[in-house]
C-alpha cells in the first residue's frame, strides 16, 4: 500500500530513531569496556599484547565501516552464529568503536604528564592504585570532551547498519519512501531527527574541551 | 611494574561475558528440521520479504502485513503452531535461512538453479510479470530500444541478471539495494529505466499519481516468473509438506483469493507450474 | 553445515575490482580538492568574523557534521531532482563527500588559525620579514604543522567514507565488489577482498601524506592520526 507522507510517518521514523539510540548505546558501552581495555593494554603491556592490539586498531582504522559491517553480517552468520541484523551491527559498531575508543584513550593516558607516574611511585602506591588514583582520573578528565564527540560519530555511523537490514532511523527512512516514494520529505525529517540528537552532543563536547583548555591554561 | 592481577581479572571477566554472550546466541537458534520439530517448539518462524508494495506494508509500529505474512499464517495455522514473522529483505534473506534464523523463506524467491544448489525450492506460490517502466514518451517496444540507456536494478536480482544478459549495446546496469530504491531512481529521473514487477510498478504509478509520466511497457517482456519458498537442503519433509500446502491453497483459491486482496487481480499466468 | 572459502571467484575478476580502486581513488582526490577549498574559505570567514556570512557559515559546518553521509547522499541523490536538480550519482557523492570534508576541514583549519598567537605575527614583522614572508613562515607553516595529524586523520576517514556513495550507485570499489558479491554468491571472500584493498589503498595514501609533511616540515614529522582528527586537540596527538 502507498501512504501518504504525514504524522504517522514520522511516528515511523520516531521508532527508528529509537532503534538508533538504543544500538549507540550497546556500541558505546561494549566498545568503552573494551576500548579501556585495549588502552590500558596497550598503553601498560608487555609487547605480547601491545603489538596485536596496534595491529588491530591500525587495521579497523584503515578498513571503511562499511565494509566492516559486512564482514561482521556475513563472516559470523557463515560461520554458523545465529546473527539477526541488531547482533551484527553491535558486534561490528563494537569492533569499530573499541578501536577509535581505544586510541582516543591511549592518547589522553599518555597526555597525563610523566611526572604523575613518577610522584604517584614515589609516594610507594601500587601499579593499580597508581593508576585508580592518579593516571586514570586524569585522564579521564582530559578525555571527556573527546569521547563525547566521538558519540556523535557513533551516533552518526549507526547509519551505515542500514544497509544490512537493521532497522535504525535510516532504514526506517528508506522502508518509508519506498511505501510513500517522497524522499525529499522523508529524508529531510531524518536528517532533522539525527541533528535534534547529535547537535546537542557535539554542542557538550566543544563545550568540555573549551573548558579543559581554560583549566589546564590556568594551571 | 606491571601488575597482571588486575588487568587479569578484569580480562577474564570479559573473557567470559564474550563467551556467555555467544553460547546465548547460539542456543537461541533451534535448527527445526520436521514438522515433528516444528510442532515441538510449538512456533515456525518464517522469512518473509518487505519493502514491497503492495505486496506488503509495514506499520507504524514497525509490523508488517501483507500477501506474503498471509501465506505465512495459513501455514502456521495449518502446521497447527504460532507464528514468528522475520523480515528480511534481498541482501539478508539467504543468511537467514542458511544461519538457522528462520526456517523457511517466503520471500519471492525464483526457483533458478544457482539458488536450488544451496537450498530446496518448493513449488511456485505465485507468479509475476517483469516488464520495465519508463516515461510516457520514451519509445521501448523492443529490446533494442534501450541502446544507450540506464536502466535499474536491485542488486543480484533475476532482474539484474537478465537485464545484464542482455547485452545491448551501451546499455548502463545501474544497482540499488532493493526494488524500491530502484523504482526511486526512476520516478527521480537518474535513470530512463527500470525493471521491475508490473503488479508493484502500477501500484506505485496509481497511487502517486504518476499515470502521465510513467507507464509499464507491455510489448517488451523481460520474463514471466514464479515464486518459490526455500528451506534448508536437508528438510526434506518439511519441503514435502509444503508443497502439499502450495497445492492445497491453488486448488481452494485461497492463493488467487490473497493475492486479489492485496494486488487487485488473481496471480498471471493461469495455473502455477509444478516441478 | 562447514562453509568453505573461496577466493577463485572472485580473484578471477581484479580488473574490475582495480578498476573500482581507481575511481575510489579519484573520487576522493576530487572531493579532497574541493572540500579543503570549501574548508579554507569557511575557516577564514569565521575566523575574521565577517557578519552574516558567518552564521551560514556556522549553519553549514553543523548541519554537515551532525547528519549522516548516506542520508545527504539520499537526500541529494533522489530527493533534489525534485526541486529541478538532478545530479548523477558520481556527482552527487563528489558534492556531498566535499561537502562533509568542507565542514570538518573548517573546524580544524580554524583550530590551526587560533594556534597562532598575533604576537607571532607581529614579532615576524618587527624582524624585517615582508607580509608574505610572514604570512607564510610565521603563520601558515606552523599552523599547518599544528593541524596536519588532524587534517591528514580526516583525509582518510574521507577516502573511507566513499565506500558509502555505492549505496545511490557511484562508481567506486565497494559498488564493484557488490556487484561481484551478487554474481558470485561469495560474500564474505568479496568483503575480505575489499577490506584488504581499502587497508592498501590507506595505507600508501598515509604515507605520501607522511612523505609530503616530511617536505613541508623537513624537520618533526607529525603522525597522520585519525583519532587527532576526531579529537582535534593539539595536546593528545603526536
Amino acid at each position: 500500500m502507498i501512504q501518504d507522507f504525514g504524522w504517522g510517518s514520522l511516528q515511523f521514523l520516531f521508532l527508528g530513531l529509537l532503534w538508533t539510540a538504543g544500538l549507540a548505546f550497546i556500541t558505546f558501552i561494549a566498545g568503552g569496556i573494551l576500548g579501556m581495555l585495549f588502552a590500558l593494554g596497550r598503553t601498560l603491556g608487555p609487547a605480547c599484547i601491545r603489538i596485536p592490539i596496534k595491529i588491530y586498531i591500525e587495521l579497523i582504522q584503515a578498513t571503511p565501516l562499511l565494509i566492516v559491517v559486512f564482514l561482521a553480517y556475513y563472516g559470523l552468520s557463515f560461520l554458523g552464529l545465529y546473527l539477526p541484523p541488531l547482533a551484527a551491527a553491535a558486534i561490528s559498531m563494537t569492533v569499530y568503536a573499541t578501536a577509535f575508543l581505544a586510541d582516543i584513550w591511549r592518547g589522553c593516558i599518555e597526555a597525563v604528564p610523566k611526572g604523575q607516574w613518577e610522584a604517584a611511585d614515589s609516594l610507594g602506591l601500587s601499579g593499580s592504585e597508581r593508576l585508580r588514583y592518579v593516571i586514570l582520573p586524569q585522564a579521564l578528565r582530559i578525555a571527556v570532551g573527546p569521547t563525547v564527540g566521538f558519540m556523535v560519530q557513533i551516533v552518526k555511523n549507526t547509519s551505515v547498519t542500514a544497509l544490512i537490514g537493521f532497522v535504525e532511523l535510516t532504514r526506517a527512512g528508506t522502508l518509508l519512501n519506498n511505501m510513500t516514494f517522497q524522499p525529499f520529505h522523508v529524508f529531510m525529517s531524518v536528517a532533522a531527527m539525527y541533528f535534534i540528537v547529535c547537535y546537542p552532543l557535539s554542542w557538550w563536547s566543544e563545550k568540555l574541551k573549551e573548558r579543559r583548555h581554560a583549566n589546564s591554561a590556568a594551571n | 611494574m606491571f601488575k597482571f592481577s588486575s588487568f587479569g581479572k578484569v580480562g577474564a571477566l570479559a573473557g567470559a561475558a564474550l563467551i556467555a554472550g555467544t553460547a546465548l546466541m547460539m542456543s537461541a537458534s533451534a535448527n527445526a528440521q520436521t514438522i515433528a520439530d516444528i510442532e515441538a517448539k510449538q512456533k515456525v518462524t518464517i522469512g518473509v520479504l518487505t519493502g514491497i508494495p503492495p505486496y506488503d506494508v509495514t506499520d507504524s509500529s514497525g509490523k508488517t502485513d501483507g500477501f506474503l505474512v498471509d501465506i505465512a499464517r495459513d501455514i502456521a495455522a495449518d502446521i497447527g503452531v504460532d507464528l514468528e514473522v522475520v523480515p528480511v529483505n534481498n541482501a539478508s534473506r539467504a543468511a537467514s535461512l542458511e544461519s538457522g534464523r528462520v526456517d523457511l523463506l517466503v520471500a519471492h524467491m525464483t526457483a533458478t538453479p544457482e539458488r536450488a544448489k544451496i537450498f530446496r525450492m518448493t513449488n511456485p506460490y505465485g507468479a509475476y510479470e517483469m516488464r520495465f517502466i519508463a516515461p510516457v514518451g520514451m519509445e521501448l517496444k523492443k529490446l533494442d530500444d534501450l541502446a544507450g540507456k540506464r536502466v535499474s536494478v536491485p542488486k543480484g536480482s533475476t532482474q539484474d541478471a537478465a537485464v545484464s544478459g542482455y547485452g545491448i549495446d551501451g546499455l548502463e546496469v545501474v544497482r540499488f539495494d532493493d526494488d524500491a530504491l530502484a523504482m526511486q531512481a526512476l520516478i527521480s529521473g537518474q535513470v530512463d529505466a527500470t525493471a521491475a514487477v508490473a503488479a508493484v510498478a502500477n501500484d506505485v504509478i496509481a497511487k502517486r499519481g504518476l499515470a502521465e509520466k510513467f507507464e509499464v511497457k507491455s510489448e517488451v517482456p523481460i520474463f514471466t516468473l514464479y515464486w518459490s519458498m526455500a528451506v534448508r537442503k536437508d528438510a526434506q519433509e518439511l519441503h514435502q509438506w509444503l508443497n502439499n500446502f502450495i497445492y492445497y491453497e491453488e486448488i481452494t483459491g485461497r492463493l488467487d483469493e490473497l493475492h486479489n486482496k492485496w494486488i487487485g487481480s488473481p496471480i498471471p499466468g493461469g495455473k502455477l507450474p509444478t516441478f | 553445515m562447514a562453509y568453505e572459502m573461496n577466493f577463485a571467484p572472485v580473484l578471477a575478476r581484479a580488473p574490475e575490482l582495480i578498476d573500482g580502486a581507481i575511481a575510489t581513488i579519484e573520487l576522493s582526490a576530487k572531493s579532497i580538492c574541493i572540500g579543503l577549498i570549501i574548508g579554507l574559505g569557511v575557516a577564514l570567514i569565521r575566523f575574521n568574523r565577517v557578519p552574516i556570512l558567518k552564521n551560514i557559515a556556522a549553519f553549514y559546518v553543523e548541519t554537515f557534521r551532525n547528519t549522516p553521509l548516506l542520508v545527504q547522499l539520499f537526500l541529494l541523490f533522489f530527493g533534489l531532482p525534485f526541486l529541478g536538480v538532478r545530479l548523477t550519482a558520481t556527482e552527487s557523492a563528489i558534492v556531498a563527500v566535499s561537502l562533509n570534508l568542507g565542514a570538518y576541514s573548517a573546524e580544524i583549519f580554524r583550530a590551526g588559525l587560533d594556534a597562532i598567537p598575533k604576537t607571532q605575527i607581529e614579532a615576524g614583522l618587527a624582524l624585517g620579514l615582508s607580509r608574505l614572508q610572514t604570512m607564510r613562515y610565521v603563520v601558515i607553516l606552523p599552523a599547518l604543522k599544528v593541524i596536519y595529524p588532524s587534517l591528514t586523520g580526516q583525509l582518510t576517514l574521507t577516502l573511507l567514507g566513499t565506500s558509502i556513495t555505492s549505496a545511490i550507485s557511484a562508481t567506486e570499489l565497494t559498488l564493484a565488489g557488490a556487484k561481484i558479491e551478487s554474481q558470485t554468491f561469495r560474500s564474505l571472500e568479496t568483503y575480505i577482498v575489499l577490506a584488504v584493498m581499502y587497508i592498501a589503498i590507506t595505507f600508501t595514501f598515509r604515507a605520501v601524506y607522511t612523505l609530503v609533511g616530511k617536505w613541508l616540515f623537513r624537520r618533526k614529522v607529525p603522525k597522520a592520526s585519525i583519532v587527532a582528527a576526531t579529537i582535534m586537540d593539539e595536546e593528545t596527538s603526536q
